[in-house]
């Protein structure tokens, strides 16, 4: 990747070079938004406003096009482990260490795809035999099992090269150790042959006991992605995608889906339980990058109360960025917003001097 | 605005309840009240079972009782005050029922010695206890009064900032993430396996192999000497004072002129790796025979040995820790701790299998790697010395093949080395989640960090491998990304890729190569200072063996302190830069998103793109990368 000086013209005496300051150039690779303990008080979880601005759309329209119009937020405290990521590559390399992805059978098979997030994905095959197999098998094993520990509402992305919907279905299917049940959950489709498809899994409990305490280790956590197809038909498998849903998370959707109701460059989400305190919570879009920007639409938010974070405790915001262009949902992984928070802190009586 | 406060107020009208020696509304009584779990909670409850279980709370709003009293100096002045407040409390209701009302009205509360005030917004009232107005103390004088009034105020939680504001909560986006250049070979020795490499307090390295030691003084920039070859298999150093001790299997060296010539001082006692170590607060040496399976003490410089276990047998491993403490780990009868190299206690905590090796890496913990016998397995604990009670097991990365040292790097970094297949692995999660950060094919023994001030090689690691030394690049980058910021500056893309970038390279059309990552400096000129056309800058993520997290990436972030400046600038200029990436035959434009708007945007600026299907590795200034 290189960036190359061409079209100067005039004067080369009156040209001088962008400098880059404070920090290392680096390529942001992480959807983690981190908030340290200290900077959440209050007695009861602060009411919190988080405002996204999107970053790697062009225009709404021309590459990369990454404009998005649903967001999917969840909060986790640190505390609950580690080694939490939110995106699982489905990939034979940059695995953590205590995952394992087993693939079974030959129909599915590890190829490289450079637009994906290693660059590397598994490609699986149906056979058509409209009957479900188990093609990938994700096996998280000792403190990284026990970092996925909670409720989340669980993704894929993929993408069915060719076909129509309801070719190819997927589902989900959890064992948290060897000796314990499945809990397999409802089964999504592809809605169009588009690339980038989010498929929306279910909620699942992980590890499926809710008997475990968080130091209890099993022998190892089971996630098997299951397909089912009724032709034969190519998918690319890019990531499951976990967003934590038990301490707080909003799905955040527009219900226009008109068009300039998109989160494109120079707009902003406004999820925001702060500022009008009237209503519980407000998911706007805003004009121009600033926080009183000209409101451009507003979206509908799912969510089982305020907007919040948790009060003195280091956690993390994690988000999902996807757009529904009327027929399906789509999710670039070079979609990036950078994030702005603001709280209102809540105390059950005095506050003292904190 | 004067503490102590009590106030009602929408920000603009205030009344306080404080009114003190002046004329007003004077709080008599109030005994705030917590809020109240809705409906006392949803409980779990059974005939079975002692006691209950709280299922669900929410939180109830809160009506805090005040009672007041009202003066003023005449009937009309008292029934203003009365109004005002009426109006005010009819507002706070009128908000939460009308859609017009856009201003809440909420209570300011401080105390006289508080630091920080308080407010909670008033969803409803009641006010009551207004006396007769025809008679004492509303009529009969000059002044007019309400005795005792009671106002009731339904609120919500109380706020730390002003209702319908927040303040910045500071996000970061700064992974203790590690870049570190892959392993070359730092020097090519004439050694069947190079078994260790130490750094003396003077910031010299050794290495030593079956019979031979070597010392370099640069970091192995120019070469590495050879000492006098000591004769016989050594295998592990120690420092004590300004000698240098060297065990091998049947004796315990040592020199005294940092690590050049040897002399041997015992021929009866001897050890493999990690057995040998100076204890600086009695200055003794500390010995696992691994013969005899024993510890043994010498107190005149490595001359003669006694026996320092008493009646343990079997032990197979042996750490002294930097405050003296010695633990043991024996074959039969777990681990046991000294803190005087004469008793010895055991450890009661926990722990699966057979302790085989010990490790102090400098993190805080004692690691112990076990031999599983049941499931033949190699296992890793550790435990804190200081506050821990109990091992916790930890994941061991190989857990086939044993492990030959741990090191917990100057930039946070735990390194783990194994024998037998060579790989070292990193761990930023105190072994709960290792990287495989280089593959040498053939034993990787003791490592070795100079942390010392080298001239030429500071923050280098070292490991001696197939038999070779090698050297992981010269400098690490620990931490990537944005720390903790009110500023539009923390980046959270819609994938995950372990990889960073490792290269920066600027190529002046002069031309010069100018490596700028890890940046010396801030701030650093993006391209030479008075760029030219064909001034390049090339981002990526190494590729070859030894970084093994590469892949294609889709954004780079940057933090841009100062302008681009060129002739044409402006709203028709032409463009001035291409982005582009190699394809296998050409530089091919990229499409982006260039928030830098080529350079001239200042501040957390960002360029992506979606990376094309025809993107591959190329080689630049050597570095084969994406």
């Amino acid at each position: 990747m290189r960036a190359r000086i061409t079209g100067i013209v005039g004067d080369p005496a009156a040209t001088s070079s962008a400098t880059q300051d404070i920090h290392d150039v680096y390529t942001a690779n992480h959807n983690a938004i981190s908030i340290a303990a200290a900077d959440v008080l209050g007695d009861l979880p602060a009411l919190l406003r988080v405002i996204l601005n999107q970053r790697a759309d062009k225009d709404g329209a021309n590459a990369p096009a990454a404009w998005d119009n649903r967001i999917v937020v969840g909060l986790r405290s640190d505390s609950r482990g580690a080694l939490f990521r939110p995106f699982i590559n489905l990939s034979d390399v940059q695995l953590p260490l205590g995952l394992t992805i087993s693939v079974v059978g030959a129909t599915t098979a590890a190829a490289a795809y450079v637009p994906a997030p290693t660059g590397r994905i598994w490609i699986h095959t149906g056979t058509g035999a409209s009957t479900w197999s188990t093609p990938v098998i994700l096996s998280l094993y000792g403190p990284l099992a026990a970092s996925y520990y909670g409720t989340f509402r669980i993704f894929l992305r993929a993408w069915q090269t060719a076909g129509a919907s309801g070719d190819v279905r997927f589902r989900l299917r959890v064992r948290g150790s060897a000796g314990a049940v499945y809990a397999t959950g409802e089964y999504a489709v592809f809605a169009t042959a588009n690339n980038w498809q989010i498929l929306d899994l279910g909620s699942f409990r992980l590890p499926g006991y809710s008997t475990l305490s968080p130091s209890d280790i099993t022998d190892f956590l089971s996630l098997q992605l299951q397909a089912w197809s009724s032709a034969a038909r190519d998918v690319y498998l890019y990531d499951l995608v976990f967003i934590p849903t038990d301490e707080w998370s909003c799905d955040s959707l527009d219900g226009a889906q008109v068009s300039g109701s998109s989160i494109m460059q120079g707009y902003q989400f406004d999820l925001d339980s702060v500022t009008f305190p009237k209503y519980e919570r407000r998911s706007l879009v805003r004009a121009n990058g600033s926080l009183t920007g000209l409101v451009r639409s507003m979206y509908t938010s799912i969510s089982a109360g305020p907007a919040a974070l948790q009060a003195g405790v280091a956690q993390h915001l994690y988000t999902l960025a996807s757009r529904y262009d009327g027929v399906s949902f789509s999710s670039e992984p070079w979609a990036c917003h950078s994030a702005r928070l603001q709280a209102a802190y809540r105390y059950l009586l005095m506050r003292g001097s904190r | 605005m004067p503490y102590p406060l009590l106030a009602i107020t929408d920000g603009i009208i205030r009344i306080s309840l404080l009114a003190g020696s002046d004329a007003g509304l004077h709080l008599a009584d109030w005994k705030p009240q917590p809020p109240q779990a809705k409906g006392g909670g949803v409980w779990q409850d059974g005939q079975l079972s002692d006691g209950r279980r709280l299922a669900v709370k929410k939180w109830s709003n809160v009506t805090d009782t005040f009672v007041i009293s009202a003066n003023q100096v005449g009937q009309n002045s008292l029934i203003y005050i009365m109004q005002d407040l009426r109006r005010l409390l009819e507002k706070a209701a009128s908000y939460w029922t009308t859609d017009w009302q856009g201003e809440p009205v909420w209570i300011e509360a401080v105390a006289s010695c508080e630091t920080n005030p308080r407010y909670a917004i008033i969803h409803d009232y009641q006010l009551s206890g207004e006396s007769s107005p025809y008679a004492k103390p509303f009529a009969g004088g000059i002044s007019a009064a309400f005795g005792e009034l009671t106002l009731a105020l339904e609120h919500g939680p109380w706020l730390g900032q002003l209702p319908g504001t927040g303040t910045c909560v500071r996000d970061a986006n700064y992974e203790t993430g590690y870049n570190i250049g892959p392993w070359a070979v730092n020097s090519a020795l004439p050694a069947s396996t190079v078994i260790a490499v130490f750094q003396t307090s003077t910031g010299r390295l050794l290495a030593c192999d079956g019979t031979v030691t070597w010392w370099t003084d640069d970091g192995g920039a120019t070469a590495w000497t050879t000492s006098a070859a000591v004769g016989w298999p050594t295998y592990c150093f120690a420092q004590g004072g300004a000698n240098i001790y060297l065990a091998g299997a049947t004796h315990v060296d040592r020199s005294t002129d940092n690590g050049a010539t040897w002399g041997n001082r015992n021929a009866v006692y001897g050890g493999y790796g990690n057995c040998l170590f100076y204890r600086a607060v009695d200055r003794y040496l500390y010995l696992l025979d691994d013969t005899n399976k024993k510890i043994y003490r010498s107190i005149d410089e490595a001359a003669t040995w006694a026996l320092c276990s008493g009646a343990l047998t079997n032990i197979y491993a042996l750490v002294v820790l930097p405050n003296g403490e010695l633990y043991v780990g024996t074959k039969a009868s777990g681990v046991w701790k000294s803190v005087d190299g004469t008793n010895w206690v055991m450890l009661t905590s926990l722990f699966v299998g057979t302790p085989m090796r010990l490790f102090c890496p400098g993190d805080g913990y004692l690691y112990m790697e076990t031999w599983d016998w049941i499931v033949s397995q190699y296992k890793m604990f550790r435990i804190s010395p200081v506050a821990g009670s109990n091992w916790e097991q930890i994941t061991n990365p190989d857990t086939v093949n044993n492990t030959s040292h741990m090191l917990y790097s100057s930039q946070g970094v735990l390194y783990l080395s194994k024998a037998v297949t060579g790989v070292i692995y990193a761990s930023l999660a105190g072994g709960g989640l290792w990287k495989t950060e280089a593959t040498f094919g053939a034993f990787a023994g003791n490592m070795a960090e100079t942390t010392l001030p080298a001239a030429t090689a500071k923050n280098r690691m070292y490991c001696g491998a197939d038999g070779n030394i090698w050297a992981a690049g010269a400098t690490i980058t620990a931490n990537i990304g944005q720390t903790a910021t009110c500023d539009d500056a923390v980046f959270a893309p819609n994938h995950e890729h372990v990889g960073q970038l490792t290269h920066i390279f600027k190529w002046d059309a002069a031309p010069t190569w100018t490596s700028v990552f890890p940046a010396a400096a801030f701030p650093f000129d993006l391209f030479q200072a008075a760029p030219i056309n064909g001034d390049i800058i090339y981002f990526g993520i190494q590729s070859t063996a030894g970084v093994p997290l590469a892949g294609p990436f889709n954004n780079l972030v940057f933090q841009i302190g100062t302008r681009f400046i060129y002739p044409a600038i402006g709203i028709g200029a032409p463009a001035v830069l291409a982005w582009e990436v190699w394809t296998g035959a050409a530089w091919a434009a990229l499409t982006v998103r260039d928030g830098t708007n080529e350079f001239t945007n200042v501040g957390a600026q960002s360029v992506h793109w979606a990376p094309p299907t025809n993107w591959v590795t190329v080689a630049v200034n050597g570095v084969t990368g994406w």
